[in-house]
């Protein structure tokens, strides 16, 4: 089934090790790669990721990046919340 | 912190830190100013300055779209000034601290956190309404050659003064650094060219006996050390990226002709203090984060922790910075809060953790 080109995904694919470099000798990690181990984080648009499946790798997990910029959006402190003089308040216990 | 913090709250944090423990934190201004220009601080947590204590520096946002690790070093500062002050120990999850490893920690080692290294790159990315530029990740400064724009930004953890130089690897090994300004990973045009490269390396010369730098980033759920640009081996020691025959031999795995040496005992001493990082953030919520050198099927040149652990190997009156890479996270570098609040607990436990191992 086709899939929209323009969406962007952020994914986890897995795969054999042989499969993984088989992907890095014909797609320069340069433009999506992050972290490479036997699994592979990368960005790609929807089209690429029919390519992966063919390629014997597994999408493990998927991010849309545009959702995700909308969520992260929402999630910025707007305010001058330390304009007066105020501290993080800490993520974490104190224990006495 | 009820969310991520924005550019402007990172540097008033630094700056009411200072102010609320004058005693215990002080403000460090760096001095270069990004392209846009914004001045950026870091805070040093010392007991007593100058007086030679070996001191952890801890560096966040050095990607724009990696969001949290300014927080995570803004966490970790609140709360041990926090616990120091009041003579508390720390609890995230289920890992603990008492509050005399709290006392001995700063008793033996300052802190220096520079929370936001590229303010730019991510006022960028938050100021982003579509999502075609929402995973930038370098800084904002056009690049320009005789007059000619050739692309905006430079990737500052491929910017460093290590192994800069594409034609030291060997050709196929496909070095993650590109020389084209339009690239994810461009290096800039030179070693050090840029302004938040430049603050880090400051930190670096200028403050006295800093022993170990952990660079944070997202994501992969890893706790890594040098080296980054070529596989370790602690064999033989003339094959080093000093020699001659380094010269277009780099970055091939498995190769036997070319590998990177690292004394045994250093790299033990790295893998113990990544496996107490490990350990810590692990006791919080079960997660487990890869421990090891870094280097995996490609080379990474220009890193911040590897160029900080070369310093003293190139000139031998530096002192010698054991470098670390972390990061955090499973796949997503902007959670959404709920995720990043536990993400926090766990790498500040963990960072905890790294600096009493160094004791």
């Amino acid at each position: 089934m086709a899939t929209t080109p323009n969406k962007i995904f952020r994914v986890r694919v897995s795969g054999d090790k042989a499969a993984v470099q088989r992907f890095l000798a014909t797609h320069p990690i340069e433009s999506q790669g992050v972290q490479i181990r036997v699994r592979l984080d990368l960005t790609v648009d929807a089209m690429q990721r029919e390519e992966l499946q063919r390629m014997g790798l597994r999408i493990e997990s998927q991010i849309d990046v545009h959702d995700n910029l909308l969520q992260r959006r929402k999630e910025v402190e707007p305010l001058d919340r330390f304009a007066k003089g105020g501290i993080p308040d800490g993520i974490g216990r104190l224990l006495k | 912190m009820p969310y991520y913090a924005n550019v402007k709250q990172v540097e008033e944090a630094i700056y009411n830190l200072a102010a609320a423990f004058p005693k215990l934190a002080f403000r460090i201004p760096l001095p270069h100013k990004t392209h846009e220009p914004r001045e950026t601080s870091a805070l040093l947590l010392s007991t007593l300055p100058n007086s030679g204590k070996d001191t952890v520096l801890i560096i966040g946002g050095v990607h724009a779209n990696e969001w949290g690790s300014c927080e995570i070093a803004l966490n970790l500062a609140t709360m041990l000034l926090r616990a120091h002050t009041e003579k508390s120990g720390l609890g995230f999850g289920s890992q603990v601290f008492t509050a005399q490893e709290i006392q001995d920690l700063l008793a033996n080692r300052d802190v220096l956190v520079y929370p936001l290294v590229n303010p730019d790159g991510r006022q960028f990315v938050a100021d982003q309404a579509s999502p075609s530029q929402s995973a930038w990740r370098k800084n904002r400064r056009p690049i320009t050659v005789d007059g000619v724009l050739k692309g905006t930004g430079v990737d500052i953890n491929r910017n460093f003064d290590f192994v800069f130089k594409l034609g030291l690897f060997k050709p196929g090994s496909a070095p993650v650094a590109s020389t084209d300004a339009s690239s994810d990973n461009y290096q800039g045009p030179e070693a050090g060219s840029e302004p938040e490269t430049r603050n880090v390396v400051w930190l670096l010369d200028n403050i006295p006996h800093v022993g170990w730098l952990i660079d944070l980033h997202s994501a992969g759920r890893s706790f890594s050390y040098s080296w980054n640009h070529d596989e370790v081996q602690s064999i033989q020691p003339a094959m080093n990226f000093r020699s001659t025959r380094a010269m277009g031999e780099m970055g091939t795995p498995g190769a036997a002709n070319y590998r990177e040496f690292l004394d045994a005992t250093e790299l033990a001493r790295m893998q113990q203090l990544a496996s107490r990082f490990a350990s810590a953030a692990f006791a919080v919520r079960q997660t487990p984060f890869e421990t090891g050198p870094a280097y995996w099927n490609s080379p990474y040149p220009g890193t911040s922790h590897d160029y900080a652990y070369s310093r003293h190997l190139i000139d031998s009156s530096k002192s010698k910075v054991l470098g670390f890479i972390c990061e955090w996270g499973d796949l997503n570098q902007h959670p959404a809060w709920p995720e990043m609040e536990k993400i926090i607990e766990e790498v500040t436990a963990g960072l905890v953790g790294f600096c009493l191992e160094t004791i």
